[in-house]
């Protein structure tokens, strides 16, 4: 096994591992520290698909921002050493029955199929990426744009409650 | 006036009075007795018209009909050849018509004008002038029809009349049950009635009176099937003429006003399933078994209402017992052979009953009791006019010559001895009894001592007006003439002229038939007077304890009781006992389950609303799942 | 070589992909229902950039894809949070099981 391949695994251990530490873990404060170590082993994945400025991206923003933000919505909403539900075994069958199902489904769809390959090489930097959101996909970048705003103000309006405020 | 304008006159003229009585507002309905007297003689005077111009004629057969349904050559039952299918309406004329019209119309003048009388105190008076209009029209309809389905329409509205004439006074229930049963029990006759029209249509697909002649049903129908059709219209007049088992409603009837009775239920309605017989006579012909049963069962009936009507103490169920004895005794005549003798009996029944039910109406009116014993206390005997009808009534009703009664009970009775010793020995022993009870009747009446006035109500001087006198004895006088002159025409002194009017054959006069017959009254008139001469010690000897017969006689043979317990334990039994297996089986097992099934199914269905978020995910997971295996199984992956 | 080849990728990515959801049927923490999604998008998006350099010859498309994912996980995120804080005001629980209001 070469260096590379080495740490392809490693990345990809990271990947699956802290995915499934972070739906199996009871704690749900552990659920999202996994859920950051499957991130950044994502990030590590890009690195290896020469999309080095989505790796950071990804570091930054889903690490750095979505995840931190998860934390908090943790950490307000319950105590973490109290009130640990444990689902029914029912559900549990339920849900790995359709992993399970779903996995076997697409893995044998994408094993069967015969994938057009491309040339590896080409232009992965920024600018390509800079060019193509301002030129070809500026629509759906001025889009994603707007949702972000509309999501903003509708999480503050959404968290302001002015009933509970007034009655308090 | 043209013949069909008279029919129409005869048959309109009441029906106008019973709508213009209702029609009138209540000030002015104290005119209703005037004007049901007013229909009814008009009714008369028109039928009296139609009578004088056809008396003397012979061969007499009008008939005006019109088509109301005609469909040809078309089979109705599979087995039965293709026949034309007619159904008519019409009026027919014809000498048996012709008498019972008279009959009917003219009794009913007279009891209309008695009725005046009669219901002089009666508040609701209106309406039973009304009524009693009603019943002439649905009766004259009867007689007047020419198709066996015109006759069950106008049957079946007769019965109507009854049952609103018995249940008059509404505020007796006594009455009101009366006539219920008066109606339920001629509806349950009317069933095998109705079958029988029916399945006659089917048959020979007409059924015009003209068209049941033997000779042409012998010849297209079995005869097993024509008996059975006899036996089923029968079963009709079996109802309407309270024949055994039939009679029970008859003697009940009378709760209804005693004109009513004097009407309906001696002379007219009870006539009709009489009449009937004659009228299809042709039907009953064709098959000699019908007329067996026929003759059985008028025996029964005329034994068992003379037998019943020995120990009755009420005037009014006694001559009610006497009906139904002597309406047996016609339907024997019928069985016999011989329908122009009891259509002749018939006529002068009709007189002499009604005549006799109005005495008792006069009685009852006077002296407030229907008890004879009751009524010879209260100084029956005094009341002339009466006691004197009363006397030529029974006497008539006895078969004493040269009165009415005799003549055409002597026909009966020679016609029956020409039909078997077994039929004849039953009219002798109906003869006899029939005897016994009238003298017993006269004898407490007449020889009762007058109580003196301490009884409560005794007889008061009722302040009647002439014109109140006048409408009692009228009808009195008038019907006992009658009687006297119907019987004569059919006597060998008018040479048997009604007799060949009907068409019958001259009978030849058996004097040692005639023999018998007075030797019978006098038999039983002595045994009456044996029993009766001291009315008083008679009717001590009834509060003794009673005998098996005696007790027998009381609960009516027991008919009654059997009706009672069909209905009661049996009807009703099974009744309760459908409703019990209704409940258990098919409700529960079938019902029940249905909709509990449905509810846990339901119940089942709703678990997928279980409103929890991953359950919902979980099947939008599996449907895709599903769909995903089915998209790469189409392409074969 | 297993880190060139376009299936190895693919692989991650689905088994990610079955991870994820069985994280979004199985917990019966919100948040953590809410992790659970963020792992199904990081699969879609890992196939998206996998793609991008194996079959794509713009090799900018997959990457803005990618990028546009990440935006839109945000704004969810953001959204999805408030919501669950709503929750939890109104009903002092974040249990997957307690709501269920339209229970029928």
């Amino acid at each position: 096994m070469t260096v590379p391949d080495g740490f392809f695994l490693l990345a990809a251990g990271l990947v699956l591992g802290g995915a499934v530490l972070a739906v199996s873990l009871e704690n749900v404060f552990y659920n999202a520290l996994a859920l950051m170590l499957s991130l950044f082993g994502v990030a590590m994945l890009f690195i290896f698909l020469n999309a080095e400025f989505l790796a950071v991206i990804e570091v930054i923003i889903y690490i750095g921002a979505i995840s931190i933000a998860i934390l908090f919505a943790i950490m307000l909403s319950q105590p973490m050493l109290s009130r640990r539900e444990v689902p029914s075994a029912a559900k549990l069958f339920r849900a790995g029955a359709a992993a399970a199902l779903v996995f076997l489904g697409l893995q044998r769809a994408i094993g069967t199929a015969r994938w057009h390959q491309a040339p590896v090489d080409g232009d992965y930097g920024i600018d390509g990426i800079g060019k193509a959101l301002l030129g070809p996909n500026v629509l759906p970048f001025e889009a994603v744009s707007l949702v972000l705003l509309v999501a903003i103000i509708g999480a503050l309006v959404l968290a302001a409650d002015p009933k509970e405020r007034a009655s308090k | 006036m043209s013949d069909l304008n008279l029919l129409w006159t005869i048959q309109l003229a009441p029906l106008a009075v019973f709508l213009a009585v209702f029609a009138l507002p209540k000030t002015a309905r104290r005119a209703a007795p005037a004007l049901g007297v007013l229909g009814a003689g008009l009714a008369a005077v028109s039928c009296l018209v139609l009578a004088a111009r056809h008396g003397a004629s012979h061969g007499l057969r009008v008939e005006f009909q019109a088509d109301w349904l005609r469909v040809s050559g078309a089979g109705l039952w599979p087995g039965v050849s293709l026949t034309d299918y007619r159904v008519v309406v019409g009026f027919l004329l014809d000498p048996v018509n012709l008498l019972m019209l008279t009959l009917v119309t003219v009794i009913s003048f007279f009891v209309q004008v008695f009725s005046v009388y009669y219901m002089a105190e009666d508040p609701s008076r209106p309406r039973y002038f009304a009524f009693l209009s009603f019943f002439s029209f649905t009766m004259t309809g009867l007689v007047l029809s020419n198709n066996l389905l015109q006759t069950f329409l106008f049957w079946e509205l007769v019965g109507l009349a009854s049952y609103l004439l018995i249940g008059f006074w509404v505020e007796k229930p006594a009455a009101a049950t009366a006539a219920r049963k008066a109606f339920v029990v001629n509806r349950l006759a009317d069933l095998g009635f109705y079958l029988g029209i029916v399945l006659l249509f089917i048959f020979t697909g007409t059924l015009r009176f003209a068209d049941l002649q033997p000779g042409t049903l012998g010849a297209t129908l079995s005869p097993g099937i024509l008996t059975f059709l006899g036996l089923l219209v029968l079963c009709g007049v079996m109802g309407k003429s309270a024949q055994f088992p039939f009679h029970v409603w008859l003697p009940d009837a009378m709760e209804g006003p005693t004109p009513v009775s004097a009407l309906i239920h001696s002379a007219t309605m009870v006539a009709a399933g009489v009449f009937l017989l004659v009228r299809s006579y042709g039907l009953f012909a064709a098959s000699a078994a019908t007329l067996d049963w026929t003759l059985a069962i008028g025996a029964l009936t005329a034994l068992v209402g003379a037998a019943l009507a020995t120990s009755q103490r009420d005037i009014k169920k006694i001559l009610a017992y006497s009906t139904v004895s002597q309406l047996g005794f016609m339907v024997m005549a019928i069985g016999a052979g011989a329908p122009a003798s009891g259509m002749f009996h018939l006529t002068t029944h009709a007189f002499f009953k009604s005549m006799l039910f109005l005495t008792a109406g006069a009685f009852i009116h006077r002296f407030h009791t229907n008890d004879i014993w009751e009524i010879g206390r209260s100084g029956g005997a005094s009341d002339r006019l009466a006691l004197g009808a009363l006397a030529f009534g029974l006497l008539s009703l006895a078969g004493l010559p040269p009165l009415a009664g005799f003549f055409s009970k002597d026909l009966i009775l020679e016609a029956l001895r020409e039909r078997g010793a077994l039929p004849f020995a039953a009219g002798l022993l109906v003869s006899f009894l029939t005897v016994y009870y009238s003298t017993r009747l006269f004898l407490v009446i007449a020889l009762t001592q007058k109580a003196p006035q301490a009884h409560g109500h005794a007889a008061h001087e009722h302040h009647e007006t002439p014109v109140l006198a006048a409408c009692r004895a009228l009808p009195l006088v008038s019907l006992g003439g009658l009687s006297l002159v119907a019987g004569a025409a059919g006597t060998p002194v008018l040479g048997h002229r009604l007799l060949h009017w009907l068409g019958a054959h001259t009978p030849h006069t058996d004097w040692t038939l005639v023999g018998i017959t007075l030797g019978l009254i006098a038999g039983g008139a002595g045994l009456g007077w044996a029993f009766f001469r001291d009315p008083a010690a008679a009717e001590g000897r009834l509060l003794r304890p009673a005998g098996a017969v005696r007790r027998a006689l009381d609960r009516k043979f027991y008919i009654d009781d059997l009706y009672v317990f069909w209905v009661k334990r049996v009807g009703l039994g099974i009744a309760a006992f459908l409703n019990l297996f209704d409940k258990k089986v098919p409700n529960r097992l079938m019902v029940d389950r249905t909709s509990y099934a449905v509810l846990d199914l339901g119940k089942i269905a709703s678990r997928l609303q279980s409103g929890l978020l991953q359950d919902y995910l979980s099947v939008a997971v599996a449907a895709t799942v599903l769909i995903l295996f089915f998209l790469m199984r189409s392409r074969g992956l | 070589m297993m880190h060139q080849s376009l299936s190895s990728y693919l692989w991650i990515s689905t088994a990610l992909f079955a991870i994820g959801l069985y994280g979004l049927l199985a917990r019966r923490n919100l948040v953590a229902v809410l992790i659970s999604l963020e792992l199904i998008l990081n699969s879609a998006g890992l196939n998206f950039v996998a793609f991008n350099r194996f079959a794509l010859v713009d090799k900018s498309s997959g990457q803005v894809f990618m990028i546009f994912i990440v935006a839109l996980a945000a704004a969810e995120v953001c959204i999805g949070l408030s919501l669950i804080l709503l929750l939890y005001r109104r009903t002092d629980s974040i249990d997957t099981e307690r709501a269920k209001e339209l229970n029928g």
